[in-house]
């Protein structure tokens, strides 16, 4: 068997295996099966407790303002506290801008 | 998803290069993934079928190898590695040949379809008579040189592309090649094909 003989007999061999562009079709479609979706990039813990405490913080504000308004007016703290520190501040801002 | 600056959108990320659509790939780009397989699946199937001569076996083998290429691509480094279809090859064919080593020691005449007594079914089993002898004389020639004939034959490779994927000099492949012939000239005459009358 000469060299172009051996040249023959591969070429012939070789073409019996061709491949058609559908089977590469699905091959494309199977290996996009197979890739894993694309994973979120990953957070702090503290970035994701302040996620998780973000609706919760819109609503602390106003509730420890109203907890506190009751506190002040249930216990009557309002007038006689202001009484007291609106005198303090009086007998205090006299004194500074008068020097008395 | 990667695309050029005007015109079709399809000709544009046609015409870009096998590692820009890997950068793209890096950064989670299915759609350059899908670009990437599409220009290389049917070349580096064709291989792996001539190789393993089982379809199942080489659809295996290439999807492993684009997977591998969807893991890799985010520490690809273009300057420094080799061409990417240089490595895509390597890797198809170091996976085929394995397949072709571990399907030596199965009887192809187990294997063996039934002849077809239709008109044709004589060119066919003459066609799958020379495939069985070329399958049988290629698995009993040293490994390197199957590579060497492997990509020249079967990847319709010269020898300085085929020195690129078997990371040797031009030279060494064409030794080769020559050496990888008269093996399986050899290798054939001891199954009784002297002549390339003995198989058509």
């Amino acid at each position: 068997m000469t060299e172009l003989d051996i040249d023959s007999l591969m070429r012939r061999d070789a073409a019996r295996f061709e491949v058609s562009s559908a089977r590469a079709d699905r091959l494309v479609a199977a290996v996009l099966a197979r890739v894993p979706p694309p994973s979120r990039p990953r957070r702090s813990v503290a970035v994701l407790c302040l996620e998780l405490l973000a609706p919760l913080t819109r609503l602390a504000v106003p509730m420890a303002a109203a907890a506190v308004l009751g506190v002040i007016v249930g216990q009557d703290l309002l007038a006689a506290q202001t009484s007291v520190r609106f005198a303090e501040m009086l007998t205090a801002s006299s004194v500074d801008m008068t020097g008395l | 998803m990667l695309e050029q600056p005007g015109g079709d959108p399809t000709t544009g990320i046609n015409a870009v290069g096998d590692d820009d659509l890997l950068r793209a790939v890096s950064q989670g780009d299915r759609g350059a993934f899908a670009v990437l397989m599409e220009r290389h699946a049917r070349s580096m199937l064709t291989l792996a079928t001539r190789v393993t001569r089982n379809v199942d076996e080489a659809d295996e083998i290439v999807q492993d190898a684009f997977l591998k290429v969807w893991k890799m691509a985010p520490h690809w480094q273009p300057d420094r590695e080799a061409k990417f279809t240089t490595w895509l090859y390597r890797v198809v064919l170091n996976a085929s040949l394995d397949v072709r080593r571990r399907a030596r020691y199965t009887p192809l005449e187990d294997a063996d379809d039934p002849i077809d007594a239709n008109p044709g079914g004589l060119d066919l089993a003459v066609a799958h008579q020379r495939d069985r002898l070329v399958a049988q004389a290629l698995d009993d020639i040293p490994d390197r040189q199957r590579a060497a004939l492997s990509l020249h034959y079967y990847a319709e490779m010269s020898a300085p592309q085929a020195a690129k994927v078997m990371e040797l000099t031009v030279p060494a492949v064409e030794s080769l090649l020559v050496r990888g012939k008269r093996a399986l000239r050899s290798a054939l005459a001891k199954r009784g094909i002297t002549g390339i009358g003995d198989v058509t």
